[in-house]
C-alpha cells in the first residue's frame, strides 16, 4: 500500500514539468527545499532530541561557499562538492563545543551562531559583497532545478527510512530519552550525536549551493534571516518531529497555508500564518501526523514510521 | 580620553536596557523552563503604547510608562494562563518543541497585527531634555535620568526578589521546582506572576527604547533572541548575571561601534558565542 | 571478580562514602543493606563508571576500572539497574533491550541475532507479549523487568541491581527473586542493594551493611543479622520510625 501511493505520487511528480506550469514549478521547488531542510533538520532534532534551531547555518554555508567558488572559475560539481563539505566541516568544528550544552542552552547557543554568520557574511563583504549580496553567473535552471531538489528531497527521506532501521537509529533515540543512561549502556554518545548533525548538515548544505545556483543571487537575510531559520524548524515540529513523514507533511501544510493566506488576504497574513503555528503548538504538541484519525491513517498505508 | 568615558557610559547605559530586558526573561525561562520567544514583542509593545499616549497627550513618557505597567503585567499574566499554562508537565524535549512554536506563532502574530493598526515604520518619541559638560564630558540629562532609573529599577527587583514572599517563592521554584512545590509554593501562580513581571520589565525597557533609540513591530524576534543569548551567558534568574551579560553586551557595541560602524554587532555575538562555547553553563555557571 | 578498596566519596562538602573495601566472588550473590541515604546507590554509581572516586579503587576481572567511564565498564561486562526504573520511554521494549545488545558488548550481533536474543530475554522474564509496547506503557512491575532485561541484553559478569523488588507486592517480589536465582545459575555475579530483608538474607551468600557511608558489618546473612552494630543500626532506625507513627 505504501509502496504504491509513494510509487503514484513519485511518478506524477517526476513528469510534473512536462505540464509546463512555471508558477507551480517554482512553488514545488520551493517544497522541496522547505522539505529538505525541515527533514535533514529533523535527523538531528527528532531523533537525538537536539532541538537545533541553528540548522539554516548548514545551508547557508553551502549557500555562500558554492558562490563564491564557482565564481572563481572551480566546476560546477567541485562547487557543490566544495559547499556540502564546508557545511561538514563547519558541523563537525562546532559540535564538539555545542554539545557539551543541553536542552534550551543548546538551541539557543546554535541560534546565536546564525545570526553569527548573518553578521559575518554582511561585514566580511571584501568577500561576500555584504548586503549587496552575491551574484553567480546567470541562466534558466528551472527543470534542473526541479529534478535537482527533487532527488535531494527523495535521497533524506531514503536516507531517514534507513536510520529509523538502524543499530544507530535506536542509539539516536535512546540519546533522546535518557542521554546518561544510554551512555551506561555503551552508547557513544558524543559520536552519535556528532555523526547525526553530519549527515543532517551535509543535506542543508548541498541544498544551499543548489539553491544559490538556481536564484542567481543571494544576501544574507535570504540564506541565514531569522525567519528562514525558523521556519523549517516550525515546519518540522508541526508535522511530527521524529516521524520520517512528518516535516514532509509539515513543510506541505504550512507552505499551502501561507500560499492560501498571501492570495486570499492583502493584509495579516503573516498574523494568520502565526496563529495557525501557535494552535498546532497547544493543541497537538506531537505534531499533525500524532493526530488519532492523522495516525490511525498514516498507519494503516504503512507510512507511520517513528523512532 | 573622554571618548573612552564616553564610550563606557553610553555602552553601560546600552547594556543596562539590555540587562532590564533580559531580566524578565530570565525569570521565565527560570520558574517554566520555556523559551519565549515572544519577549520582544512585550517590549516592543510597551514602547508602542508609550509613543501613541505620547503622542496623544504630550504627558512625560517615563510616567506614561507607569502608567502602562498595570496593563504590562495583566498582558504577561494572560499570556501565561492561556498560552503557556497546557505545556507545563509535559516532558522537557516536548515542552521545548511547544513553546517554541506556541511563542514563535505568538510573535509573529503580535508583529503583524501590529504593523497593520499602526504602521510598519519605525517610531521614536522625540523627547529631549538638557545636557551639560562636566569638565570636558558631554552628558544628557535625558540619559543620565535613564541611567538612575534602571539602576533604581535593578535595585527594586532586587529587594523584591529578596524580601518578599512572592519574590521568594519565585526563586525558590526557579532553583528547584519540585522543592518549591513541597514546601507548599503555588508554583502555578507564581509561574502566570512571572510572566506578568517579565513583561512589565520589557514594557519598561521598550519605553526606554523608544526614548532613546526606536522601536518598530517587526523588532521583536531580534532583540528577543539577543536577550536569549544574554540569560544563558548570565545565568537562569540571576540579575547580576544579566547585568554582567548585558553590560558586557552593551560595551562590546558601543566601543566597536565607534571605529566601525557594522562591526558592534557582530563583535557582541562573537563574544556572546564565544562565551557560550567556552563556558557552556554560563559565565557564573560551576 | 570485583575488588573495592578504600572507595571514598565527597559531593561538595558532604562525604557519601568513606573507605569501603570489600570484594565480590564469582558466581556469588552479595547483598548490599543500609538504612536510606547510607551511600548503596552512590556506590553503585562508582563501580559501573558513572561518577568517579574521590579516592579508593575499584578492581573487576583483575583489571583497574576505578577511572573507567561506564560506557567501557559496560563493554568490559558489568551491568546494572536503577532504583526508579529509567527506561527510554518512548521506544518499545524491544528495542529498550535492543541498545543494550548492540552497544553495550564487545561483539556486535547483526540486527537479526540481536532481535531474536532479545526476545529470548523477554520471554524469559515473561516481558514476550509487551515486546512492541511502549516502554512509558508498561505496569511498574513490568518496568522492573524491563530493567533485568535491557542490563542481561548486555550480556553480563556482574549485575548490579538496585532495589530491584522495591515497590512490588510479595508475591511479585518471590518471583522476582526467583528470576535472580536462575540468573545466578546460569553464571552471572550478582551484587544487589536491596531493602526487603527476607529476600536479601534468603538469596545472598554475603551481606555487606553500610551506614552513613562506612561499611559497618559484612559475612554471611546469619552472622550479619546477629550482628550488635548491624541491630543497633536497624533498631536506630526502626525506633525512629515507631517514634514518627506515635507523635
Ligand atoms: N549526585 C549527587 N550529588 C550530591 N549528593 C548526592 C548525589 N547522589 C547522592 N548524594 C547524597 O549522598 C548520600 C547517599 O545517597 P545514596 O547513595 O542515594 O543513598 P542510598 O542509595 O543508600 O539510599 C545522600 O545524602 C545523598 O543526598
Ligand atoms: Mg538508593
Amino acid at each position: 500500500m505504501n509502496r504504491i501511493i509513494l510509487g503514484i505520487v513519485l511518478l506524477f511528480l517526476l513528469i510534473f514539468p512536462v505540464f509546463n506550469l512555471p508558477y507551480l514549478n517554482t512553488f514545488l521547488i520551493i517544497l522541496f527545499m522547505y522539505i529538505l531542510l525541515a527533514e535533514s533538520y529533523d535527523i538531528l532534532g527528532g531523533y537525538t532530541g537536539y532541538i537545533n534551531m541553528g540548522h539554516i547555518a548548514f545551508f547557508g554555508i553551502g549557500a555562500y561557499t558554492f558562490g563564491l567558488l564557482w565564481n572563481t572559475g572551480l566546476s560546477l560539481y567541485l562547487s557543490f562538492l566544495a559547499g556540502t563539505l564546508a557545511a561538514v566541516v563547519f558541523a563537525i568544528l562546532i559540535s564538539f563545543p555545542l554539545f557539551r550544552l543541553q536542552g534550551a542552552y543548546f538551541s539557543l547557543a546554535a541560534f546565536a551562531l546564525v545570526k553569527l554568520m548573518e553578521h559575518l557574511t554582511l561585514n566580511l563583504s571584501s568577500i561576500t559583497h555584504g548586503s549587496d549580496g552575491l551574484k553567480v553567473l546567470e541562466g534558466n535552471r528551472m527543470i534542473p532545478m526541479y529534478y535537482l531538489s527533487l532527488l535531494l528531497v527523495v535521497a533524506v527521506v531514503v536516507v531517514s527510512f534507513l536510520i529509523t532501521r538502524s543499530r544507530f537509529g535506536l542509539a539516536m533515540a535512546s540519546v533522546r530519552e535518557e542521554e546518561e543512561i544510554a551512555f551506561d549502556f555503551g552508547v557513544p554518545v558524543q559520536r552519535i550525536k556528532t555523526t547525526a548533525m553530519v549527515i543532517s548538515a551535509s543535506f542543508a548544505g548541498l541544498m544551499g549551493s543548489f539553491y544559490t545556483w538556481y536564484t542567481i543571487f543571494i544576501n544574507p537575510s535570504m540564506v541565514f534571516g531569522t525567519e528562514m531559520a525558523l521556519m523549517p524548524i516550525a515546519m518540522a515540529m508541526l508535522g511530527g518531529s521524529g516521524v520520517i513523514i512528518g516535516p514532509v507533511i509539515g513543510a506541505v501544510f504550512l507552505l499551502i497555508v501561507e500560499e492560501t493566506l498571501w492570495t486570499r488576504f492583502a493584509y495579516l497574513h503573516t498574523a494568520a500564518y502565526g496563529l495557525v503555528i501557535l494552535l498546532v503548538g497547544l493543541f497537538m504538541p506531537g505534531g499533525l501526523v500524532r493526530l488519532r484519525p492523522v495516525r490511525r491513517f498514516l498507519i494503516r498505508v504503512g507510512l507511520f514510521k517513528e523512532l | 580620553m573622554e571618548i573612552a568615558i564616553q564610550l563606557v557610559i553610553a555602552g553601560i547605559l546600552q547594556g543596562g536596557l539590555y540587562a532590564l530586558a533580559a531580566f524578565g526573561l530570565s525569570l521565565i525561562f527560570g520558574v517554566s523552563n520555556v523559551l519565549n520567544l515572544a519577549h520582544g514583542e512585550f517590549l516592543m509593545l510597551g514602547g508602542l503604547f508609550c509613543f501613541l499616549i505620547f503622542s496623544a497627550t504630550g504627558l512625560n513618557p517615563f510616567l506614561i510608562g507607569l502608567m502602562i505597567l498595570p496593563f504590562a503585567f495583566f498582558l504577561g499574566y494572560i499570556f501565561d494562563r492561556f498560552l503557556m499554562r497546557p505545556l507545563a508537565g509535559k516532558k522537557e524535549h516536548i515542552r521545548l518543541m511547544s513553546s517554541i512554536l506556541v511563542t514563535l506563532g505568538a510573535a509573529l502574530c503580535i508583529g503583524d497585527v501590529t504593523s497593520f493598526l499602526a504602521g510598519a515604520e519605525e517610531k521614536g518619541v522625540d523627547y529631549s531634555m538638557p545636557s551639560f559638560f562636566w569638565g570636558d564630558l558631554y552628558i544628557s540629562y535625558l540619559r543620565l535620568l535613564a541611567m538612575v532609573m534602571i539602576a533604581g529599577l535593578t535595585v527594586g527587583i532586587h529587594y523584591y526578589l529578596k524580601k518578599t514572599y512572592t519574590g521568594r517563592a519565585l526563586r525558590a521554584t526557579t532553583q528547584n521546582i519540585r522543592g518549591a512545590m513541597l514546601v507548599g509554593v503555588d508554583t502555578s501562580r507564581i509561574r502566570s506572576v512571572t510572566f506578568g513581571i517579565g513583561s512589565m520589565l520589557a514594557s519598561i525597557a521598550g519605553v526606554f527604547y523608544v526614548v532613546l533609540l526606536s522601536i518598530s513591530p517587526d523588532m521583536g524576534l531580534t532583540v528577543t533572541i539577543k536577550y536569549l543569548c544574554i540569560i544563558v551567558l548570565g545565568g537562569l534568574g540571576s540579575l547580576i548575571g544579566s547585568l554582567v551579560g548585558g553590560v558586557i553586551l552593551g560595551l562590546t557595541e558601543s566601543i566597536v561601534s565607534y571605529y566601525n560602524p557594522h562591526w558592534g554587532q557582530t563583535a557582541a555575538f562573537l563574544i556572546l558565542v564565544l562565551i557560550l562555547l567556552i563556558r557552556p553553563k554560563g559565565l557564573f555557571g560551576k | 571478580m570485583l575488588v573495592v578498596q578504600e572507595l571514598s566519596k565527597t559531593f561538595g562538602g558532604l562525604t557519601a562514602l568513606s573507605g569501603i573495601d570489600f570484594q565480590v566472588e564469582q558466581g556469588s550473590i552479595t547483598g548490599i543493606i543500609g538504612p536510606n541515604g547510607a551511600g548503596k546507590t552512590t556506590m553503585f554509581n562508582l563501580i559501573s563508571g558513572t561518577f568517579l572516586p574521590t579516592s579508593g579503587s575499584i578492581r573487576f576481572k583483575g583489571r583497574d576500572i576505578t577511572r573507567i567511564k561506564s560506557d567501557k565498564v559496560c563493554r568490559i561486562g558489568m551491568s546494572r539497574t536503577y532504583q526508579n526504573a529509567r527506561p527510554f520511554e518512548a521506544l518499545s521494549v524491544l528495542q529498550n533491550v535492543l541498545i543494550g545488545i548492540s552497544y553495550g558488548r564487545k561483539d556486535r550481533p547483526n540486527i537479526k541475532r540481536a532481535e531474536s536474543e532479545a526476545m529470548d530475554i523477554l520471554r524469559f522474564l515473561d516481558l514476550e507479549r509487551h515486546a512492541p509496547v511502549l516502554a512509558d506503557q508498561l505496569s511498574p512491575l513490568n518496568k522492573k523487568r524491563l530493567e533485568l532485561a535491557r542490563a542481561l541484553g548486555t550480556q553480563p559478569e556482574l549485575l548490579l541491581l538496585d532495589e530491584i523488588a522495591a515497590g512490588l507486592i510479595p508475591s511479585e517480589t518471590l518471583e522476582m527473586m526467583e528470576v535472580i536465582k536462575q540468573i545466578r545459575s546460569r553464571g552471572t555475579t550478582i551484587l544487589m542493594i536491596e531493602h526487603i530483608m527476607k529476600a536479601v538474607m534468603d538469596l545472598s551468600d554475603r551481606v555487606i551493611v553500610l551506614n552513613y557511608g562506612v561499611k559497618i558489618a559484612e559475612g554471611k546473612p546469619q552472622e550479619v543479622s546477629s550482628n550488635p552494630k548491624v541491630i543497633e543500626a536497624y533498631l536506630g532506625e526502626e525506633v525512629e520510625e515507631k517514634g514518627e507513627e506515635t507523635p
